[in-house]
């Protein structure tokens, strides 16, 4: 946008042709001033209101009550140098605007830098000062504090606009949360009326009408495990969800979850092995949510294998050195196609391939609520699969290093 | 016979708690907000509490509270049931000593769980005294 070459038809710095540009000359010799003002005059080029002042002083209380665009200072002052006008513009706090460009009849680099560093657009020795190089400077400063205040503005913007959404998030979650309790309730009697009427105890109850509403029961269990999904998702993704970290042993997270696959496990006729590695150092882990995360791996996997088969817990040092500890669930059973595989920790992945038992598919929330959980350990949660062979889900932890148990420090 | 008052501002789920209860051998009283909660339990000294969380005019907290503070109500040991999943609702539980904390909609077993262990002098623990074996 600036010519390399002087062009007298250059017209740097203005918004709009026409613009005049207001600048403040600064010098003790009066007589200098009006020459400078005589230079910018004469630029064909570009148009200007100069002013003129005589001392620091003046420059940096004239600047208080009226605009400028750009001044030109000459560095030794009658009562400071050009670095004090700077400094006094604001420019040591980060709060000086209007471009300040110092002349120097005679300085050096050393004078240079100083001017540059506290915060000056630019530094010409007089000796090089024409009416054009001046012009030009003049227009580089002005642009340059202009692109400078833009870019500002639109980061207030941003800062603003991010709040507004943050806020907007916590509104969406705390909507959901209610929406879910509300629901819940009426959910409860339902649940409750089906089961008194299932267990007899308001009347004998035949036992193909004791079935179904001990499916209707389950129903209800299920629509209450969906909200509660939801609303633990939601709080995921509006960085909600909280763990608290505490020494553990790997294997407790093994084991709650085991525990709680029992019911299904006889329920599909699945057996279960456990695989946890003898001496796993101490982790820094929250267990309940951790028990959740293999939970969930457990059950995935249970669903997808066949009658009879096996799936297996494990726990064992990382083969990634990155990682203390690994644990996680392998199944033989039908597999996830290499095309789904990128797709399964996104909310709402449903597996296309596979058998769907009836009264089983979740809400497809746990892999994300899961890989969101691993993600605040600091962890990763790999998914290895080959259709009709099967699949493993691996967790690593530990990325700040595992928790000596015997001295009981990291290592 | 034992008596559980059940404190719960929806009338079907007070209902359908008091069918169950009731079935289990228990004397059932009722309440369905804060205020009439205090009153009922000075009045009919239950021997549990199973106690709704959210309730307009007055949580159950401020109902536990409440109890903690008379003489003859301190003891009483208390069951709370929420279907809400706001955080920090079990801590502040556990802070006034509850003997449970049940998520609705729960099953008939969770339920006697609870009640089994209000009635256990080795689970009830008092105000001031937390305990940790309580909570799974």
């Amino acid at each position: 946008m600036h010519a390399a070459v002087e062009d007298s038809s250059d017209s740097l710095g203005k918004d709009a042709p026409g613009e005049r540009l207001r600048v403040l000359v600064v010098d003790g010799n009066r007589d200098y001033c009006e020459e400078l003002a005589g230079f910018l005059h004469a630029d064909p080029s570009a148009g200007y209101d100069v002013s003129i002042a005589a001392s620091g002083r003046d420059a940096v209380s004239r600047c208080e009550s009226e605009t400028f665009d750009c001044l030109l200072v000459e560095y030794r002052l009658p009562d400071t140098s050009a670095t004090g006008v700077v400094r006094a513009l604001g420019y040591d706090a980060g709060l000086g605007r209007t471009p300040v460009i110092v002349l120097a009849e005679c300085g050096n680099e050393d004078v240079a830098a100083e001017v540059i560093h506290a915060g000056a657009a630019d530094y010409i020795p007089r000796k090089v000062a024409s009416g054009r190089s001046l012009s030009r400077a003049i227009g580089n400063a002005v642009e340059r504090s202009r692109l400078h205040r833009c870019i500002e503005e639109k980061s207030d913007e941003l800062e603003r606009a991010n709040a507004q959404l943050e806020q907007r998030c916590a509104e969406i979650q705390r909507f959901y949360q209610t929406i879910s309790h509300e629901i819940k309730t009426p959910l409860t009697a339902a649940r409750e009326f089906i089961a008194i009427a299932r267990d007899g105890i308001l009347a004998d109850v035949p036992e193909p009408v004791r079935d179904i509403l001990d499916d209707a029961v389950s129903c209800c269990d299920q629509m209450a495990d969906h909200f509660n999904d939801l609303v633990e998702c939601t709080r995921a993704e509006t960085g909600k969800l909280k763990v608290e970290m505490r020494e553990s042993r790997v294997d407790d997270a093994i084991a709650g979850a085991v525990a709680m696959a029992q019911p299904l496990l006889k329920e599909k006729d699945v057996k279960l092995r456990r695989k946890v590695a003898r001496r796993l150092p101490l982790l820094s882990m929250d267990t309940g949510r951790m028990v959740q995360v293999i939970s969930n791996l457990l059950s995935n996997a249970i669903k997808h294998s066949d009658p009879g088969s096996t799936v297996v817990a494990f726990a064992r040092k990382s083969s990634d050195e990155r990682y203390a500890v690994e644990l996680g669930v392998r199944d033989s059973g039908c597999g996830i196609a290499a095309d789904d595989l990128p797709r399964i920790f996104d909310r709402l992945y449903q597996a296309k391939t596979g058998p769907r038992s009836t009264g089983e598919p979740g809400l497809g929330l746990g892999l994300a609520i899961a890989s969101e959980i691993v993600a605040l350990h600091g962890g990763v949660i790999v998914a290895e699969s080959e259709l009709g062979r099967g699949s493993t889900f691996t967790v690593r932890l530990g990325p700040d290093g595992a928790i000596d148990e015997t001295r009981g420090r990291m290592i | 016979m034992k008596t559980i008052l059940v404190v719960e501002d929806d009338v079907r789920v007070s209902k359908a708690f008091g069918i169950r209860l009731r079935s289990l051998g228990f004397a059932v009283q009722t309440a369905h907000d804060a205020v009439t909660a205090v009153a009922a339990a000075r009045k009919y000294r239950p021997d549990a509490i199973l106690l709704d969380i959210f309730m307009p005019g007055g949580d159950g907290f401020v109902v536990a509270e409440r109890l903690h503070k008379l003489a003859e109500t301190a003891r009483t040991p208390i069951i709370f049931a929420t279907a809400s999943k706001e955080d920090g609702l079990r801590d502040r539980a556990k802070q006034l000593g509850a003997v449970r904390f049940l998520e609705k909609p729960f099953s008939a077993s969770s339920l006697v769980e609870a009640i089994q262990a209000a009635f256990d002098p080795a689970e009830f623990w008092d105000v001031n005294m937390r305990g940790e074996e309580a909570w799974t």
